[in-house]
C-alpha cells in the first residue's frame, strides 16, 4: 500500500468540502437579505436566555456520567460475545470473566469510596 | 502460544487491582500496611517470574500481541525493582495517610504498563502500555489534592501527555497504512513487499512517532512540561517518572526503531541523532541555572535522555546493549539521589532547594555520601556506573560513525559538571547546618538510599556480567526482522 492508495480519502474530503461550501455559500448568495430586531435573538421562536451561562454544576453529575459510561461499556462487550459464543468458544469466556471481575473490583471500590452517594 | 509467559505482568496488574481494594478496608491499624505490603510482595514475585523463565526460549503469547524475550524479562525485572523502591519511598508519606490504596494500587498499575510497552509485539499493546502507565501517573501527579502545585502538575502532565499520546497514535495509525499491519515483527517485510522504504507515507509515521515517544522521554524540545510536573508531584512520583517512565519510554524507542523499523535506519538516524545533540545541550544548560533540587534534577533527567538516545541513534547492537546497561545505571542513581530528597523534604522547609542540603555530609554522614555517589555517578565519574554506562554509549555512536555525536555528548557531561559538583560542594560546607534534628528519617528512605548507591557502586563492579546480561536481551532483539 502506497500513499496514491489513499486518494480516495482525499477525494471524500474534497467532495465534503465543495457540497458544503456550496450550499451555504448558495444560499448566502440569493438568500433576501431583510433585518429586524427579533430576526437577530440567539433564538428567533424561543424564551430569551437569562441569568449567567457559566454556572456552576455539583461535581456528582460528572461523577456519575463516568461511572454510567464504564459500566455501558460492559455491555457493549457482552453482547457481541454473546453472539458469537458457539464459535469463539471457553478462551473468551475466561477473557471476559476477568473483565468483568476487574470491572466489580471498580465497583467495589466506588461503593466504599462513597461515590454512589448523591451529596 | 504459551500464556504462562504473562504471569510477570498478570501478578503485578492483578496486586494492582487489590491493593485499590485493600485501601478502602475498614482502616484498622494492620490493615493499614496491607497495600504496599500486597505490591512488594507482588513485585518480588514477578522479579522471581522473569527469573526462572530467563534462558527458555523466547515466546509469544496472545497471538504475538505478547513477546516474552530476554528484553522483556530483563526489562520486567528493573521495573519491577523500580516499583519496590517506590512504594518504599511513599512509605510513611504525609500524601498516602488515606489514599494508600490509591498510592500502591495506581504505582502497581503504572508499573505493569510500562512492562506491557516491553512485552509490546503489536503496535495496539505497545500503545495500550503508553496509556496505562500514563494515566496512572497523571492521577499520581495530583494525589495531594490540597498541594496546588500538585493539581497543577496532574493537569499539566495529562494535558501534554494527551498531546504526545494523540501524535503518537496517528503515527503508529499512518504505520499500519503504510505496512496493513499491526505486528511488530511483520512490518520490516510489509515494507519491503510493498516497495515502501522510499514512501513518504511511512516516513510521515516515522516523524509522529519520534515527536509523540519524545513527549514521553522528554526529549527536547518536547520537554517542556518536565521540570514543572517534576516539581510539583509528590517526591516519591517524582522519582517514579524519572525512572520508570525513562525506562518505558526507551523501551518502546527499542522496540519500535532498534527493531521493526531498523530497515529505515537510514531515514531516522539522522533525526534522531539530532533530537539527541538537542536534547543534551539545552538538558544540561539549563539544569545549571536551578535552585531547586527536583527542577535540577529534571533537567538532568531530560539531558540523561539525550545520552540515551544516542545508544539509540548508533542503531546496532552495542548501541542497545549500552543504552540497557545505562538505563540500570540511570535508575540506581536517580533513585538514590531522590531518595535523599525525599528524606530532606519530610525534614526540613523548602527541603527541596539545593540549599537545603548544606552541611548534609557533616549532620548525616550516610546521606552525604549517598548524595555524593549519585552526583559523582550522574555526571560520569570513573569508576562508577554512570561513567561505564556513557562510555559504552559514546563508543557505540563512534563505532557507528556519528563521532561528533559522541563529542557532543563528552561536551555535556562536562557542562553537567557545573551542576552536579555545586550539590557535593553545598553537601560538604561547613556553616550553620539546617536542620531539624527532631526528626527521624523512616527506615524505609533510608534502605531505599543505601540499597541505590550500592547498586551504583555494584553495578559498575559487575559491570560485565550484566553486560553480558545486557548484550543477550540486545541480540534477541536485532536481527529477528533479519531473521
Amino acid at each position: 500500500m502506497t500513499l496514491r492508495d489513499y486518494l480516495p480519502v482525499l477525494v471524500f474530503f474534497a467532495i465534503g468540502l465543495v457540497v458544503g461550501g456550496a450550499l451555504l455559500g448558495a444560499s448566502f448568495l440569493f438568500r433576501r437579505k431583510r433585518r429586524n430586531k427579533i430576526k437577530e435573538l440567539p433564538y428567533e421562536s424561543g424564551i430569551l436566555a437569562t441569568g449567567a451561562v457559566r454556572q456552576r454544576f455539583s461535581i456528582d453529575f460528572y461523577l456519575t456520567a463516568m461511572l454510567f459510561i464504564v459500566f455501558d461499556i460492559e455491555l457493549a462487550f457482552f453482547y457481541p460475545l454473546a453472539v458469537v459464543l458457539k464459535s469463539v468458544g471457553v478462551a473468551a469466556v475466561v477473557e471476559l470473566t476477568l473483565f468483568v471481575v476487574v470491572l466489580g473490583a471498580g465497583l467495589a471500590y466506588v461503593w466504599r469510596k462513597g461515590a454512589l452517594e448523591w451529596r | 502460544m504459551n500464556t504462562s509467559v504473562l504471569t510477570p505482568f498478570l501478578i503485578v496488574s492483578g496486586a494492582g487491582v487489590l491493593a485499590l481494594l485493600l485501601g478502602v478496608l475498614p482502616a484498622r491499624r494492620a490493615a493499614r500496611m496491607l497495600p504496599t505490603a500486597t505490591g512488594i510482595v507482588a513485585l518480588v514475585a514477578a522479579i522471581i517470574m522473569s527469573r526462572v523463565q530467563w534462558g527458555g526460549p523466547d515466546e509469544t503469547a496472545l497471538a504475538s500481541n505478547y513477546l516474552s524475550d530476554r528484553f522483556t524479562l530483563l526489562l520486567d525485572s528493573i521495573l519491577a525493582v523500580i516499583g519496590i523502591a517506590v512504594l518504599l519511598l511513599a512509605w510513611r508519606e504525609s500524601s498516602s495517610a488515606d489514599k494508600r490504596g490509591e498510592y500502591a494500587g495506581l504505582i502497581l498499575l503504572s508499573v505493569a504498563g510500562m512492562m506491557l510497552v516491553a512485552a509490546a509485539g503489536t503496535t495496539i499493546v505497545l500503545f495500550l502500555g503508553i496509556e496505562l502507565f500514563s494515566v496512572s501517573l497523571y492521577i499520581l501527579c495530583a494525589l495531594e489534592t490540597w498541594r496546588s502545585r500538585s493539581l497543577e502538575a496532574g493537569l499539566k502532565y495529562l494535558i501534554v501527555g494527551a498531546v504526545g499520546s494523540g501524535i503518537l497514535v496517528y503515527g503508529l495509525a499512518l504505520l499500519y497504512g503504510a505496512t496493513g499491519t499491526t505486528v511488530l515483527s511483520e512490518m520490516q517485510h510489509a515494507l519491503i513487499d510493498g516497495d515502501m522504504l522510499r514512501d513518504p507515507l511511512p516516513i510521515a509515521a516515522l516523524t509522529m512517532i519520534v515527536v509523540g515517544l519524545g513527549f514521553k522521554a522528554s526529549a527536547v524540545p518536547f520537554h517542556m512540561w518536565t521540570p514543572d510536573v517534576y516539581d510539583g508531584a509528590p517526591t516519591p512520583i517524582t522519582a517514579f517518572m524519572a525512572t520508570g517512565t525513562k525506562v518505558a519510554a526507551f523501551a518502546a524507542f527499542i522496540r519500535l526503531f532498534s527493531d521493526s523499523l531498523l530497515g529505515m535506519f537510514d531515514d531516522w538516524r539522522l533525526p534522531v541523532a539530532i533530537l539527541a545533540a538537542v536534547t543534551v545541550i539545552i538538558g544540561n544548560i539549563a539544569a545549571l541555572l536551578q535552585p531547586g533540587m527536583k527542577r535540577m534534577l529534571a533537567y538532568s533527567g531530560v539531558a540523561q535522555a539525550g545520552y540515551l538516545l544516542i545508544g539509540i541513534a548508533a542503531g546496532s547492537v552495542a548501541g542497545v546493549e549500552a543504552v540497557l546497561y545505562y538505563l540500570l545505571a540511570y535508575t540506581a542513581m536517580t533513585m538514590a539521589a531522590f531518595a535523599v530528597v525525599v528524606m530532606r523534604e519530610r525534614e526540613v522547609l523548602d527541603g527541596d532547594q539545593i540549599g537545603a542540603l548544606r552541611g548534609i555530609g557533616r549532620s548525616r554522614p550516610m546521606m552525604g555520601v549517598v548524595l555524593t555517589l549519585a552526583m559523582l555517578s550522574l555526571a560520569g565519574f570513573p569508576p562508577l556506573a554512570g561513567f561505564i554506562g556513557k562510555f559504552m554509549l559514546f563508543g557505540a555512536a563512534v563505532d557507528a560513525d556519528l563521532t561528533w555525536l559522541a563529542i557532543v555528548g563528552a561536551v555535556g557531561s562536562m557542562i553537567s559538571l557545573g551542576y552536579y559538583l555545586k550539590v557535593v560542594a553545598v553537601a560538604w560546607q561547613s556553616g550553620p547546618p539546617v536542620d531539624d534534628t527532631t526528626y527521624r528519617t523512616p527506615r524505609s528512605v533510608t534502605i531505599v538510599a543505601v540499597v541505590s548507591a550500592a547498586a551504583i557502586v555494584l553495578v559498575a563492579l559487575f559491570a560485565d556480567p550484566l553486560l553480558t546480561l545486557c548484550s543477550d536481551a540486545a541480540q534477541g532483539l536485532i536481527g529477528t526482522i533479519n531473521r
